[in-house]
Parts: C-alpha cells; structure tokens; sequence
C-alpha cells in the first residue's frame, strides 16, 4: 500500500468512526493527535490587528492548538487596517493551505480573495466578525462563523453597573468604533438595559474608537460636565481601565462606578481588586483555538464532510465577572443558592486564560 | 604605505572616486539608478528566499496591492514637487466613497451620479484646501490637516458609524474587474497605470507642468519670472483631491466596502513611497518615473516579507522598518540627492 493509499485509508476510517459517533468531534482530534508528525496541516490565519491584546491572547492560543494538532500556522498580521489586512490577503492566495482563518478588520472588505480561497477548496472559518454581511456569509462558502454574542456581554456588565447606581443617576457610554460590528453591538446592549430604568440619564455617547487616550479625554469631559456622574460604560476593557485611571485621578474611585468588556488579564484584576465593577468574557482562546479545531476537521475529514459536521454557526462567549461577592449568613448552609457559591470568579478566569482554555 | 603603488591596499571609496574620474558618465548613470537596482536587488532577494514571490499571481497581486497608492502618488508627486503637502488624501477618498455608496444605497442614484458626486466632492475639498493656502497664506500642512477633519467628519456623519457593502457597478468595476473574463487583466492596475501616465504627460510636456518644477524649486523666482503660484497651489492641490477621489472610489471597488473611518496607511504610505523614489520633500525635484519606482519597491517590500512566512510576526514591521531606511538610504547618496553639510 502506498503512502497516499494508507492515508486515504485512514481517512475513511476516520469518516466511518466519526459517522458511528454521531457529530463527535474528537475521533477527527484523536486522529490528529495521533498523527500530528506525519503530515502536518498548513494554516493561515489573520486577525485584524496582532497590536490589540485580544488579538494577540487568541493568536498565542491558536498557535497553542495548533502544535498539539499539528498545524503549522502562517499569521497575517491586519494591521488594524483594512487595506492592509486585504492587501495581506491577496498575498496569502499565492499558496495552497489545507485551512484558513480571519478576523476580518472590516466587513465586506475580503471578499474576492475569500471567494478565491473557497473556490479552490480551501475550508475558511470566520472569527469574531462578519466577512461579508449575514444573508451573504453562508453562500460565501464560509464553513463556519465562530463569533461571541457581544450583546449578552454588554448587557451582562451594565445590568451590574444600573445595580451598583441604584437604578438612578448619571452614566456614560465611551464606545468602541463605530464601524466595528462589535461596537455596535455592544452599544445596543448598553441601551437595551438603560432604556429599562427612566431614572438613569444618559449624558454622554461617543466613540473613542478603542483608543485608551480618547477614552481618558472623553472621561474628563464628562466629569468636567457632570461632577455628579455615577457610572461609565465602555465597549473594552483597555477604555475602561483608562477611564477607571481618570476617574481615581479625579479623586472620585468611590463615586463612578464603570464597567468593561472582554475580561483580559488585566481587566480581570481590575475586577478583583474593585477597580472597575464588572466585565464580561469574550474570550479570545475559545474563538480562536475553536477555529483551529474546525479547520483541522475539515482539513482532515473534506471540506464538504465539515459542513455536514460543523454548524455554521458556533456561539462562544463567557460568563460577566463581578466585583461583588454575594454573601448571606441565612444561605450558610446552601451556598448553591448564592452567585459563584459566594467566592470569587476571578482567579478561576485567570487560570483558565494562562490554559488558552477560557 | 604608498597605496597608489599599491591598487589592492586602496579603499573602496578611493576606487570609486578614481573610478568617477576616469569614467564620470557611466558611474553617474549608475548611481543615477540606485533606486532600480535597489528594486532589482529586492525582486532577487525576495525570488530567492520565497518559491511563491517570482510566480505570476504574485506579480499580478503586487501590481493591485500598487494600484489605490499609485493613483494617490499621481496626485502626491504634484504637491510634493510644489513644497507642499496634503494631509487630506485618506479622508477625502474615505468620503468619496461614502458619497458614492450613499448616493447609490440610500437615495438609489444610478451611475454616473454616485462617481460624478464622489469626484466633485473630492475636487471641492482639493479646491478648498489649495484656496485658503493660496489666498490667507495657511501652510498646506494645515489646511489640509483641517480638511481631514472635515473629510473625516463627513463620512462619519453620513456613515453613522456603518459600513456600506452595496456598491456600485462601476466602483466594482475599476477596484475588482478584469479585461478579458475572469482570469484577465485586472482594470485597477489600467487605472493607476493610465493616472500615472496622464500625471507624467502633465508633469513633463506641459507649461503647467513645468511652473510645478519652478514654482517648486523657488518660488520667489518662480513669481519673479511671472508664474502666478498662487494659481499653480490652487490647481495641484485640486488635482490632489481629484486624485484622492478617484482612489478611494477604486479602493472601495477593491475592498467592496465604504468604511466609516479612512484608511489609516494609505496617507503615509502613498507619501513615503513617492519620497522613497526619490522626489523631493522640498519641491522642485522628482517626478512620476521616480514616483513609480518607489511605489514598486514599497510594495515589493511589503509583499516579499509576506511571502516569507518564517520571518515572527512580531518583527514584520521592525524589519520593514529597517529596509526602507536602508533603501532610502541608498536611494538618497548613491543617486546623488543629498546635499551634503560641507561646513562639517
């Protein structure tokens, strides 16, 4: 038996068993693990900046998974800029890969190059935002589109932050960029628990476009404005702990109370520590290290095997993560009754984060 | 020791000034071209480190991933040869486009009205930018740094923050078409070609060509010899902005999107690779041919450190970095550009 022959072999072995399996995944990554030496899969993969710390967590957890499947990943840096990131992209049709993952910096932007990709066989998953807009992604050719539902987080963290304000008073919303799907989402999050409560005042809305410097200017606006403000809202945890910064500055840490989202590391410290009130997970390592474990199925299996075994939608978002600790002497003896069993979550999302897990 | 009995203890400068002595021509030609063999020496390099660069669909990606800049160069290298600057260009393409997509998503205008009100706006902001330099005086730095500001503002404000992926056929057109079916010439790559060599005509066989050069080189002998500056400021920094709108139509046809933010790169990278080929910051110096020179080794850089996937993902941009000073380098002495500090 020749080498191509004992590979398909072991392929349709593998498409039996994973038939048997009903939808299991992990026949394929046992097989993977297996023979990671053999022939190792080629990868590229590209997020839209590597210079934003999200971006950077999600590629080392990609790399991560990809030695244990043996993958060699190829990363296209985007830059934070969509020309950029197509130019990078064009560049990447050069070479054949056995898959291909992006976060793309913009919508629509990859579109030719993609239908390249999809056209020659090649499986692409689609990481965190939209490649091109919904109705269009699946006829694309997209395998899969692996993304966390930003506004759950949103809401999530602001439903903490009306709690901590009373359900009355100032707030402010620092928002990411505008043209960021994201962003957008995360804004309606905000809006569609603030709306709930007719006591709380919205006095200031506007994009900082990620930028922690923007953030700090708009933070001091506002307090300039409004000394009496109680709470700030921001899109990320990099504007959020700026603003957290301006806020301790200004002498007034005890008064506003702000909450982020994204849950990195030092986010996640700042929570502990009571800096900011809450964040919530939209967790780098799962998006990423998912996309990996999708592009190897379908690598491994056929990319029309895939989409028989992968949804093309896949949710992955985390838990919001609060300064709080709920407590209740009555509740002693049924601790299952209180949020987290009355401990804090934080030290457990650190961990996990220092895994690629979480 | 006497070196001049000695050829093999002589320096390697003392051997090229003997050189240019006996053969002033030939070694100023040479050097002359410094820029080409710089380009040269990275398409063999690149060749040589990466099996993918040298292929024809690589060639063919380097002269897309050329085109958007190379229209924004053609407009670029007439300011830059007057002394002047324009900060606007990625915010003006930015809002061209969004006019252009608006006009045809929300208000449901056919073509020509999205292109021609795409190009219109450009060509005011050029126009209104070179007016108040012209007529107050204002440094081009800062007019055009406000009418980024407006630029950049328009499109905000019409895109409410939103990304248009509906676009027009012609925007799709001149940013993703091919001549000839799907595997044919891409027209991106005929617009900066015929931008570039329309701006070369201009630049060199017409008297409002020849007015840039002088009115850049000095003005006041440029005022002095009856050139109206005022007016030449005025006409390139509107021909800028018609330049500008012209790439972010194309750029929007490219990427199929008109985004709410303008594309950061796109205003240091059109001016660092018109510097890069050699036209002068100062004015008066340079021109199309050079512009195009430098634009092939901007791009080729960036392309061939794609291609080599070895090279950590974390030091892409240092060595770009290092690159581009050295070739700028180059560029600069051995063409001999520099004005050299004699008094040190």
């Amino acid at each position: 038996m020749n080498h191509m022959d004992r590979r398909n072999f072991l392929k349709s072995s593998l498409l039996l068993s994973s038939g048997f399996a009903l939808g299991n995944l992990l026949p394929v990554l046992e097989y993977r693990l297996a023979h990671a030496q053999d022939r190792p899969l080629r990868a590229a993969m590209s997020s839209a900046g590597l210079a934003g710390t999200w971006n950077a967590q999600g590629e080392e957890a990609a790399r991560y998974f990809a030695d244990l499947l043996g993958v060699e990943i190829t990363w296209f840096d985007g830059e934070f800029d969509a020309a950029v990131q197509r130019a990078k992209f064009d560049t990447l049709t050069n070479e054949s890969w056995d898959f291909v993952a992006v976060q793309p910096g913009a919508i629509g932007t990859l579109v030719e190059p993609i239908q390249d990709l999809v056209a020659a066989g090649t499986p692409v998953i689609d990481m965190d935002t939209l490649i091109a807009p919904l109705q269009d992604l699946q006829g694309l050719g997209v395998l899969t589109f692996i993304a966390p539902d930003n506004i759950f987080m949103s809401e999530s963290v602001v439903k903490k932050v009306v709690e901590k304000m009373g359900y009355a008073g100032k707030i402010a919303h620092i928002g990411g960029q505008p043209g960021h799907t994201g962003a957008q989402a995360r804004g309606q999050g905000f809006y569609n628990i603030v709306g709930q409560y007719p006591d709380i005042e919205i006095v200031d809305d506007q994009p900082a476009d990620w930028n922690v410097a923007r953030a700090a200017d708009l933070t001091e606006s506002v307090l300039n404005r409004h000394p009496d403000l109680k709470a700030i809202f921001a899109d990320n945890d990099d504007m959020a702990i700026s603003a957290a910064q301006v806020v301790a500055n200004a002498g007034l840490q005890g008064q506003v109370i702000i909450g982020g989202v994204d849950a990195m590391p030092p986010a996640v410290e700042a929570v502990r520590d009571g800096v900011l009130v809450a964040t919530a997970r939209n967790s780098a390592c799962r998006i990423h290290s998912w996309a990996v474990i999708a592009g190897t199925v379908a690598a491994t299996l056929g990319l029309e095997a895939a989409r028989n075994e992968i949804p093309f939608y896949v949710l992955a978002d985390g838990p919001a993560i609060y300064s709080d600790i709920a407590s209740d002497p009555a509740l002693a003896d049924e601790p299952w009754k209180l949020a987290n069993y009355g401990m804090s979550a934080t030290d457990g999302q650190l961990w996990l984060m220092k895994q690629y897990l979480f | 020791m006497d070196t001049s009995t000695n050829p093999l203890a002589s320096s390697l400068g003392e051997r090229i000034r003997d050189l240019s002595a006996t053969h002033p021509v030939a070694i100023r030609r040479i050097t002359s071209l410094a820029p080409v063999w710089t380009l040269l020496a990275m398409f063999i390099f690149f060749g040589l480190a990466s099996p993918n660069f040298l292929t024809v669909r690589n060639l063919e990606n380097i002269l897309r991933q050329m085109s958007v800049l190379a229209v924004f160069a053609t407009g670029m290298t007439f300011v830059l040869l007057l002394g002047e600057i324009d900060l606007s260009i990625a915010a003006v393409a930015g809002v061209s486009a969004m006019i252009s997509a608006t006009l045809f998503t929300k208000s449901g205008a056919a073509e020509p009205i999205p292109l021609l009100a795409a190009l219109a706006a450009a060509i005011l902001a050029g126009f209104i930018s070179g007016f108040f330099s012209a007529r107050f005086r204002i440094p081009t730095f800062m007019t055009t740094l406000a009418m980024q500001l407006i630029a950049g503002g328009m499109t905000t404000y019409l895109s409410k923050g939103r990304v248009i992926t509906q676009i027009t056929d012609v925007s799709e057109f001149l940013g993703s078409g091919r001549i000839g079916g799907p595997n044919g010439f891409p027209v991106i790559v005929v617009v900066a070609a015929t931008s570039l060599l329309v701006g070369h005509l201009v630049l060199r066989y017409t008297r409002f060509g020849r007015y840039i050069y002088m009115t850049g080189a000095s003005k006041p002998a440029a005022r002095l010899a009856g050139v109206n500056t005022n007016r030449i400021l005025l006409m390139v920094l509107t021909i800028c902005g018609f330049t500008a709108g012209l790439a972010g139509v194309v750029g929007m046809g490219r990427l199929h999107s008109a985004l709410p933010d303008a594309i950061p790169s796109y205003l240091m990278d059109t001016i660092g690779a018109v510097v890069l080929g050699g036209t002068s910051l100062m004015g008066g110096r340079g021109g199309i041919p050079q512009t195009l020179v430098g634009l092939l080794i901007y791009i080729t850089l960036r392309n061939g450190l794609d291609n080599i996937p070895t090279i950590d993902i974390y030091l892409r941009d240092f060595i770009t970095g290092w690159v581009l000073l050295v070739a700028l380098v180059i560029n600069t002495v051995f063409a001999g550009r520099t004005e050299r500090d004699k008094t040190i």
